[in-house]
């Protein structure tokens, strides 16, 4: 029979279509430019026309859920494709403006050193304290021209101070990967994070950890993604499990071995450090928890985060170990794996998309009745914390590492 | 090159559902199919039939091409924009207009996604039996355009048989509505007709659709097999065996390797030649049984194991991995092309074999997936568009596989339609006579060409003459005394009917003049059929029966009884009543089956075109999309397009038992109420009718009673007895007696004597009234008591006297129908959407395309 080729080929897509089922912006809009399958074709020509014309906006319109890719029965390699593409755009679109120089320095000089991020997390905290991001919006500065990036304001969440957790060992089973912008913003899914570890025989942190790249290669820097990558690589040296509670760095991290595959130094050594990937449901171990029956439990909404189902294929896992407890009972969304559209930095670009896409998921989970929801990424969880705000619904959102942390045994 | 957008469009449609960059065009080039390309002027979304029609007529003001896509899955290249100019994409277009669970219909815009409409209909236990694999993604309006199959499709039929309204935009840019949410169709089945035309009549801009009770059991068997003659075979011992599974499906060993290798690792047995997926349907007991049957005879045909789907999730994955097989081909090939042919499912081994060997000669890969119960193939074809020799064995490997099919008794198409992949094969499979009729139909609806053009039609049609010429030999109204004729062959009644000039023509079966009195109108020539008689040809093992015309219904029965065979729609009181008249008149009555009539029955025939045209349409497979569906238009259509002179149809196994169950009631209310839920709620039974009190039957007359026809395998009676109590008696509809009829011909006899129409009104009407029940108590009460409901074919027949009774019914949401069948009166307080608006003038636009001078069937239509 033909060799069963899976190469990066872009001719492997037959069309089929079946992609526009699971496509959240091909829901909406309807045009094949809105879809997989068109999209795949402008890439196919961005990648090989000399002159691409007018390429950009409905790949800019991709929020690089991977649906796709999890659905596609040929295993075409969409989020492949589409960070080269983004690269090749980029190139061609360089930064401007006030914004695209802030955006550098955040991506160059911010996202991957720690101590800053918290430094400035920090004063963030005090202004948010003192009500002057309530008067921003208040004032509605964000809707001024050159200033839209503070619209972002509107998705932060009330910071809290880290507060005490377990600390680190310097033997333990585990490497922690505590990640960039998430522990700032949600204090305490770090916290339950560490507790968890703890409980599991304990973690290591990495001096030198940095930021995964993920946002980089999805703005098209894929050397910025590569060099943090390899920071990482360097900073997590040994033997042990790399574990973080991001669903989008660790998907990013697994995918190190690709992205440094053509780089002989680091090919192998990429190879060895995305096998010991793991999102912390994945070493979770359910001995650790208590469980006890409710005769009313709390009804629970799981929401997939794009990058732990479509990425990584995880989705059962957390929900059995939710399940276990007893004490909160799981009522599903019908489209529970469809994305929030929060996508990184997607929802500030694509303003309009991004609310119809969460609009939808909150009519689906008040549907569903769950007084919970539990989401496992930052990004989506500050799309859902936002919109349930704006919509006045009292639906608390955690981190299932939280609700483990509550019933550790 | 961004394309400029006429100032007009401008005011049709707002910018944003207007695509005119290079950019968003070149992704319109083509659809799943990829080897016929084209890029559009203009990509437009219309949202409403009123854009649709002002689209319609400003095209025709510019004179430009607009061809219809949905969600560019078709795999014959039928939305490819062959000579630009507008795509419009109905992606946008997708409301469901209403949705009546009781009734078991919805009217849905045709950019509705199959999928979406099937998760809406899972909370009612409804769905939409049509499932391409495609379905996922493929929108309504598609599935209508190529009569989409798919597997589940063996059992229940192809989409046609699931639309029975349709709104469309003609090419002046009018707005017609049609088709009536009762089961008898209007008698000129015209949704039949644009249910696989391609986009090449009309624009459909919504459509009427009859929806299915969910199964209350389904098993799905895994069987591997060790050759593909090993599964052929499985396949044709299961059907033999008398069993219609719900799904009988088959996939060759690349594709099985496909499916696995890819992301679905679906759990098909790996290493083997070939399997079969055998899905069986209906009530518990039955499907108890029938599985364990099936479970033998895959053995006995040499399955290596037989396994069963775990759960609903077990088996939703196998589907999963069958309908993703397309795609996952992409890892195969470089280029990928499915073909489509269908054959009878007798020669299903021997077409295996020889496509297979026909697509290896021309060095080629093929690795194929089979509707095998339908005898439809899918060869999938490995190429590499780069490279010329490669695309001329590719085009020299689907020319054989249409010869191969045709050679075998088959067609071009099952399901895919023609488009613009197979037009130029069209000649293989129908002659230039047979394709005339279509040609007419296209010319008539869309003389200027602008609808999908290049599709269907081979290149050698385009100069074919406009329309026939009539040779007027005698004088108008010359003669007011009928001449009878009664010709001895095709041929002699093809010279009657040059001959006649422009008499006009009343076709006639079996009967002689002096019966059919009075004469419907005035009649030049009665032409009787009654000479041609004779079977042509019976296949046991396709269940299929070909018969001359005018052999007596009666006489195709008692031949069939022979092999245990019979058609299964319904005529008992079938004396002197030719094959061609039940067909023409598109029976179904008393006890309509599984909601289907001669229509859905009806395969092939040879006819006569009222100038004398001979012509064949149809195939000897059980599916086809080759061209228009004649054999609807034609079933039904009352001697008013032309003259049967053979028919070949679809049989059936009789069933183990056949009986009647007689519910008696109390009162005329319960009764009714009784039949509503019934009906809404089930459709394995035929019937019932519901009955006043004065026919005389069982120990009550003074009872108002249902009566039933329940049939199927040997133990089922009592299971199904249970079921249709038990659904009564949740309800508070209990009968106060249940029995059962023997003696079947004593019913037969009442409701033969019983006046027919003419003498009779008939009235049609839904199953849940908008207004009250006792409303149409009331109603019935001035018909006194002598009339029949007929829940199966939801009409009402009573004596004709009493018209006014019958137009306050028709006020109450049905239709009322004269003496000629033709609807005279539609419902006024019914939901609009639910009983359409008749649109004479397009149906007569279609009846002139066969008879152009009208002289066919004198008064059988209510015209202009």
């Amino acid at each position: 029979m033909a060799d069963f080729h899976r190469g990066f080929d872009l001719l492997e897509c037959v069309s089929c279509g079946l992609c526009l089922e699971v496509c959240p912006t091909y829901d909406i809009l309807r045009d094949e430019g809105s879809g997989p399958r068109g999209r795949i074709i402008l890439m196919d020509r961005l990648a090989n026309a000399g002159n691409p014309g007018e390429w950009t906006h409905h790949l800019d319109e991709c929020v690089g859920c991977l649906a796709c890719e999890a659905r596609c029965p040929a295993g075409v390699p969409y989020s492949g494709m589409l960070d080269h593409a983004h690269e090749r755009l980029r190139a061609r679109r360089p930064e401007r403006g006030l914004a695209g120089r802030l955006e550098r320095w955040i991506l160059d000089e911010v996202i991957g050193d720690r101590h800053r991020l918290d430094r400035i997390f920090r004063n963030l905290r005090y202004l948010q304290r003192l009500g002057v991001f309530a008067l921003v919006k208040f004032l509605r500065l964000d809707r001024l021209r050159g200033l839209d990036l503070l619209r972002g304001l509107h998705w932060m969440p009330h910071l809290s101070a880290p507060g005490k957790a377990p600390v680190g060992r310097s033997e333990a089973p585990f490497f922690y990967f505590r990640g960039c912008v998430g522990p700032c913003l949600f204090a305490g899914e770090d916290r339950a994070a560490r507790q968890v570890l703890d409980r599991l025989g304990g973690y290591r942190e990495a001096e030198n950890e940095t930021c995964c790249g993920a946002i980089h290669r999805h703005r098209g820097d894929m050397e910025g993604s590569r060099e943090l990558a390899k920071r990482n690589i360097e900073a997590f040296a040994g033997t042990e499990n790399v574990v973080s509670i991001s669903a989008g760095c660790t998907a990013a991290m697994k995918e190190y071995e690709n992205w440094l595959a053509d780089d002989p130094e680091w090919a192998e050594r990429a190879r060895e450090f995305s096998q010991r990937v793991r999102d912390l449901s994945e070493v979770m171990d359910p001995k650790i928890l208590s469980s006890s029956q409710s005769s009313d439990p709390m009804l629970y909404s799981y929401e997939d985060a794009c990058h732990a189902v479509h990425a990584q294929g995880i989705a059962e896992r957390p929900r059995e170990t939710l399940d276990d407890l007893g004490t909160i009972q799981r009522v599903e969304m019908p489209h529970a794996d469809r994305c929030c559209g929060a996508g990184g930095t997607w929802f500030l670009d694509q303003a309009e998309l991004s609310e119809t896409m969460i609009h939808s998921k909150v009519d689906e989970l008040v549907a569903s009745g769950a007084e919970m929801l539990v989401v496992a990424n930052p990004g989506c969880r500050m799309q859902w914390e936002k919109a349930l705000r704006e919509a006045g619904l009292k639906v608390k959102v955690a981190h299932p590492v939280e609700v483990w942390a509550d019933h550790l045994d | 090159m961004t394309k400029r957008v006429p100032r007009q469009l401008r005011d049709i449609l707002p910018r944003e559902d207007i695509l005119s960059s290079e950019e968003d065009r070149a992704l319109y080039e083509h659809d799943s199919q990829k080897v016929h390309r084209r890029l559009p002027d203009l990509v437009l979304f219309p949202r409403s039939s009123k854009q649709v029609a002002a689209l319609v007529s400003l095209a025709g003001e510019m004179s430009i091409p607009i061809t219809p896509r949905g969600a560019g899955t078709g795999l014959s290249a039928g939305a490819v924009p062959l000579e630009g100019g507008w795509l419009i994409s109905f992606t946008r277009m997708r409301e469901v207009l209403s949705l009546d669970p009781r009734e078991r219909t919805a009217w849905v815009e045709p950019g509705l996604v199959n999928r979406e409409l099937q998760e809406l209909l899972v909370p009612h236990g409804l769905c939409f039996a049509p499932d391409p694999s495609s379905q996922t993604v493929a929108t309504l309006g598609g599935n209508v355009a190529e009569n989409a199959g798919g597997p589940h499709c063996l059992k229940i039929g192809v989409t046609s048989q699931h639309v029975f309204g349709l709104e469309l935009v003609d090419d002046r840019g009018e707005i017609h509505r049609f088709g009536d949410a009762s089961l008898g169709a209007d008698p000129l089945d015209l949704p039949g007709l644009l249910t696989g035309s391609e986009g090449t009549l009309a624009m459909v801009t919504a459509l009427g659709l009859r929806l299915s009770p969910l199964p209350e059991r389904v098993a799905t068997l895994l069987a591997p097999f060790d050759s593909l003659e090993a599964a052929s075979r499985a396949v044709s011992l299961i059907l033999a065996h008398g069993q219609l599974p719900a799904a009988l499906e088959m996939m060759d060993r690349d594709a099985i390797r496909t499916v696995e290798v890819s992301g679905e690792r679906t759990g098909y047995p790996d290493e083997t030649e070939a399997a079969l997926i055998v899905e069986l349907d209906g009530l518990p007991e039955e499907v108890e049984e029938e599985r364990a049957e099936a479970s033998k005879l895959l053995e006995q045909a040499g399955a290596l194991w037989v396994r069963e789907a775990r759960d609903d999730a077990h088996r939703r994955k196998l589907w999963r991995g069958r309908k993703s097989h397309f795609g996952a081909t992409g890892q195969l090939y470089r280029d990928l092309l499915v073909q489509d042919i269908c054959v009878p499912v007798s020669r299903l081994a021997e077409a295996v074999d020889r496509v297979n060997a026909c697509v290896r000669a021309e060095g080629l890969h093929v690795s194929s997936v089979y509707h095998a119960g339908d005898g439809n193939l899918h060869p999938n074809i490995g190429y590499d568009r780069s490279d010329p020799t490669q695309l001329a064995s590719l085009h020299r490997a689907c020319e054989g596989i249409m010869k191969i099919a045709v050679d075998l008794g088959g067609t071009l198409s099952g399901e895919h339609g023609i488009g613009a992949e197979k037009s130029d094969y069209m000649p293989i499979a129908l002659s230039a006579a047979d394709r005339a009729p279509m040609l007419r139909i296209k010319r008539a609806l869309d003389p200027e060409g602008r609808f999908n053009p290049r599709k269907i039609f081979p290149r050698e049609d385009e100069k074919a003459p406009a329309s026939s010429r009539l040779t007027v030999v005698s004088s108008p109204g010359k003669s007011p005394e009928p001449v009878f004729l009664r010709p001895e062959d095709a041929e002699e009644l093809a010279a009657a009917l040059r001959d006649s000039g422009s008499a006009l023509v009343f076709a006639t079966g079996a009967r002689v003049a002096e019966e059919i009195a009075p004469l419907p109108g005035p009649v030049g020539r009665m032409l009787s059929t009654a000479s041609l008689t004779g079977i042509r040809d019976f296949s046991l093992a396709d269940f299929q029966v070909e018969a001359e015309a005018g052999t007596p219904f009666n006489a195709v029965r008692d031949f069939l009884f022979e092999s245990g065979q019979e058609l299964d729609f319904d005529v008992p009181f079938s004396e002197q009543r030719s094959l061609a008249g039940v067909v023409s008149a598109d029976e179904a009555w008393p006890f309509r089956r599984l909601n289907r009539s001669a229509r859905d029955r009806l395969l092939a025939f040879d006819a006569v075109m009222p100038d004398g045209l001979r012509f064949r349409a149809g195939a000897g497979s059980v599916k086809n999309v080759t061209g228009y569906d004649l054999p609807r238009l034609m079933a039904g259509s009352r001697g008013s397009l032309g003259i049967f002179t053979g028919l070949r149809l679809r049989t059936r196994p009789i069933p183990a038992f056949r009986k009647l169950l007689v519910l008696d009631y109390e009162d005329r209310e319960t009764a009714l109420r009784a039949g509503m839920e019934l009906t809404a709620r089930h459709d394995f039974f035929g019937g019932p009718l519901l009955l006043p009190r004065s026919f005389t039957l069982g120990d009550h007359p003074e009872r108002p009673r249902l009566i039933l026809e329940i049939s199927g395998r040997e133990n089922l009676a009592a299971s199904m007895r249970e079921k249709i109590l038990a659904s009564l008696g949740s309800g508070g509809l209990s009968p106060v007696e249940v029995w059962e009829e023997e003696n079947r011909g004593r019913v037969y006899r009442i409701l033969r004597d019983f006046p027919k129409p003419p003498e009779s009104g008939e009235v049609r009407f839904l199953r849940e009234y908008r207004g009250s029940s006792s409303a149409l108590i009331a109603a019935l009460s001035y018909l006194g008591s002598r009339w029949i409901l007929d829940f199966g074919s939801l009409r009402l027949r009573a004596e004709e006297q009493v018209v006014e009774p019958m137009q306050m019914l028709g006020n109450l949401g049905g239709s009322l129908l004269d003496r000629r069948a033709q609807i005279v009166k539609r419902g006024i307080e019914a939901p609009s959407l639910y009983d359409a608006v008749p649109s004479p003038a397009f149906l007569e636009r279609v009846v002139r395309a066969m008879d152009p001078s009208g002289r066919m069937a004198p008064g059988r239509w209510l015209l202009g």
